[in-house]
């Protein structure tokens, strides 16, 4: 178990309930969300720093 | 004993609260959940040290938002999203309809986005900010969620609007790409097929039937509904032994 796995495992994300809800979904999807997310945040800051 | 968390705040346990549910030693539920906040307290600090960018954020992120992703699929799936969105006080919450609960695409992009812009609010209103603590004793699980519920009624209503667009588009589209000759000729058959599937599982269902119906390939529907040849082969075949199964009803009636 790596570093960050652990992290999570013990935070309130790791539950017995909240890791079978995790298990259901497969990262892949998760990762395309967080890279949708992430595109939207350095858009936004690249906006940011070219009105200033 | 439970170690104090290495990227808590100084005052974590000093807080009266948090205090007093550490010395609670009646059960172990209270402990778990003081070990629970401990673990939020230091998943916290992580991404913080990770400045909410890199692979250590995307990791935990991913995880946060996998969570998120069954939480609501699983909600909207039994059709209680609303009723729950609307029981912790958030308002302008959409009903959902039959229709859309039942389409499994569109949900999945409705929780999509819910989740991409909870996220987003998560980390710059919540994380960045230090709003969340643990001595409140909510878990970070619990204010994801919330941030959830908040973002939820947008994205359902973005995400309706858009399909209501490409099924308008794609009418126009598909009298647009036949000849003119036939445009009247499909234009009787699609209106035939949409009269026939008007109690078809999905908008997406009668559409592709109603397409296969005017003579489209498969590749031609697949394109159209933005998805691949073996879904609407599977789609058509489902439809169709829905169809036989209805018209077999209507006749032994």
């Amino acid at each position: 178990m790596s570093r960050l796995e652990r992290i999570v495992a013990k935070s309130s994300f790791g539950t017995k309930p909240a890791q079978a809800a995790r298990a259901t979904v497969a990262p892949e999807r998760a990762s395309k969300v967080v890279a949708r997310a992430s595109r939207t945040l350095s858009e936004k800051s690249s906006t940011k720093r070219d009105t200033k | 004993m439970v170690e104090p968390p290495s990227g808590a705040p100084d005052n974590f346990f000093n807080r009266p609260r948090a205090y007093d549910l550490w010395l609670h030693t009646d059960g172990m539920e209270h402990k778990d959940r003081i070990d629970r906040l401990a673990g939020d307290a230091v998943l916290c600090a992580a991404v913080k040290h990770a400045n909410y960018v890199g692979p250590d954020w995307e990791f935990i992120a991913g995880e946060i938002a996998r969570y998120g992703i069954a939480v609501f699929e699983g909600w909207m799936a039994r059709g209680i999203v609303t009723e729950r969105c609307r029981a912790k006080g958030v308002r302008g919450v959409p009903s959902l309809p039959e229709w859309v609960r039942r389409d499994r695409a569109l949900c999945e992009d409705i929780v999509a986005a819910t989740v991409e812009t909870a996220l987003i609010r998560f980390r710059d209103d919540v994380l960045k900010k230090d709003i969340w603590d643990p001595a409140k004793g909510a878990s970070l699980r619990t204010f994801f969620i919330r941030q959830c519920m908040w973002r939820y009624g947008d994205a359902f209503r973005t995400a309706i609007a858009a399909r209501q667009r490409e099924v308008r588009t794609s009418d126009i589209e598909v009298l647009d790409v036949k000849q003119v000759t036939h445009v009247e000729d499909d234009v009787i058959r699609m209106q035939t097929a949409e009269l026939l599937f008007k109690g078809a599982s999905s908008e997406r269902a009668a559409r592709a039937f109603a397409m296969h119906l005017c003579g489209y390939d498969n590749s031609a529907i697949a394109a159209d509904l933005g998805t691949t040849i073996d879904s609407i082969k599977s789609l058509l075949k489902r439809e169709r032994i829905r169809l036989r199964e209805e018209l077999n009803r209507e006749d032994t009636a």
